[in-house]
């Protein structure tokens, strides 16, 4: 491909996915630092667009996912927070100011695995299939599809938990609201 | 609840559904930066994607506080002068204790004597290749963001586990061996951009439990790299 080929190509795809990586940032990091990774993923998808399959964007998240743990690494080595890692991890999993008020749901998800809860996220929030989650994670399909599988029983579980899937029968319009 | 129920009720607390849309100025402006960036369109093979190895390494780097701690606890606390209420609390070295069933034992001094200690082990971990870009390594950096540092001789390579024994401690807590875990499916022999052969030493740094690359570690005999320690430490 020429350099004018590949950047046709890649100003075509640019607009959707910045929209979604930075989706798939700001859920998972604060506003500066999304903005930041959202920046050094794209150059890292400019870079290596000729490796991007046909499906590009788990592909992409897999690449925001790096740059992210790069980005929050750097960051802890800066903070020196050598002593508190074990807090640090996961990271901040949802927006400092989140628009939660599904109390019930934020509190089972964060006493989820931290593997548990992204599996959900990208499931639910990126919209991605097993097949998709697994690109995005490095893992192969089959265990993307187990994995999601068993992290959505825990989910319920830790739910049930806090009494909150008692009324489950009702329809979903509600409690939460 | 079904799928669907679960699915609908996690996309109503997504933090982004609020997100207003990026300014367009700034998607041109994101373009621009990304396509003038003055790095060549790599080889396919340049980059590798390690996906999902932070985490783990943030864990072992958890992991290896907490075992650097307590190693060097247990090798720099005073023997003799332990205060009794602390050496109660403390989960003392074996001590030659002598038992009933055993008449024949040697008297025991009064004052315990430790028993031979097996070698303490930290524990580290490797990425295959150094992901992103790499600055020159520099001295302050080293001497400053590396947080455990040592000169050591590759004694194994066992399955996806290099094992060093320490000939020389830079930085942190002490140990005899150093295991260093491989993080991915590279080739054991090169973790870090390392590449580990048996018999030969190496200087290794590191830094919540990962191994640093991009040149902080390396072949012990290289000059560059022997420099380089020597302005940090």
């Amino acid at each position: 491909m020429n350099l004018d080929g590949r950047r046709t190509r890649f100003e075509a795809l640019a607009p959707t996915m910045i929209d979604a990586l930075r989706r798939y940032l700001v859920r998972r990091t604060d506003a500066a630092t999304a903005d930041d990774v959202l920046s050094e993923t794209m150059l890292v998808c400019w870079r290596r667009f000729d490796e991007m399959p046909g499906d590009h964007l788990p592909w992409a998240y897999g690449v925001a996912r790096r740059c992210l743990g790069n980005a929050e690494r750097t960051q802890r080595r800066q903070n020196r927070l050598v002593a508190r890692i074990a807090a640090i991890d996961p990271p901040q999993s949802v927006a400092e100011e989140p628009p939660l008020r599904d109390e019930a749901l934020t509190a089972a998800l964060s006493r989820l695995r931290a593997e548990d809860a992204e599996l959900l996220r990208l499931w639910a929030w990126e919209e991605l299939a097993p097949a998709q989650i697994a690109v995005v994670l490095g893992i192969s399909a089959n265990a993307a599809s187990i994995r999601l599988h068993r992290a959505k029983q825990r989910l319920r579980e830790e739910l049930r938990k806090v009494g909150d899937l008692a009324g489950h029968e009702e329809s979903t319009g509600g409690r939460w609201l | 609840m079904t799928d669907d129920d679960l699915w609908a009720r996690l996309r109503r607390v997504d933090p982004a559904a609020s997100l207003m849309p990026i300014a367009p100025d700034r998607v041109s402006r994101l373009l621009e930066e990304t396509m003038t960036d003055a790095t060549a369109p790599p080889n396919a093979t340049a980059h590798r994607a390690t996906i999902g190895r932070y985490r783990f390494v943030a864990l072992a780097a958890a992991a290896l506080v907490a075992l650097a701690i307590a190693s060097g606890w247990s090798l720099m606390r005073p023997q003799n002068t332990t205060p009794a209420g602390i050496a109660a609390a403390t989960p003392s070295q074996p001590t030659a204790v002598a038992t009933p069933s055993k008449p024949t034992a040697v008297a025991t001094p009064s004052r315990a004597i430790p028993t031979p200690q097996p070698p303490s082990i930290t524990r580290l971990t490797a990425a295959g290749r150094e992901q992103g870009r790499c600055q020159a390594p520099s001295p302050q950096s080293l001497a400053t963001q590396a947080d455990f540092v040592f000169a050591g001789r590759v004694t194994g390579i066992s399955g996806d586990v290099v094992t060093l024994q320490v000939t020389h401690l830079y930085k942190g807590a002490t140990t005899d061996v150093v295991r260093v875990t491989q993080e991915d499916d590279t080739a054991v022999e090169l973790l870090g951009g390392v590449s580990f052969a048996t018999g030969e030493k190496y200087l290794v740094a590191s830094f919540e439990g990962g191994v640093m690359g991009c040149g902080y570690s390396g072949v012990a005999d290289t000059p560059d790299l022997q420099e380089l320690y020597e302005r940090a430490f």
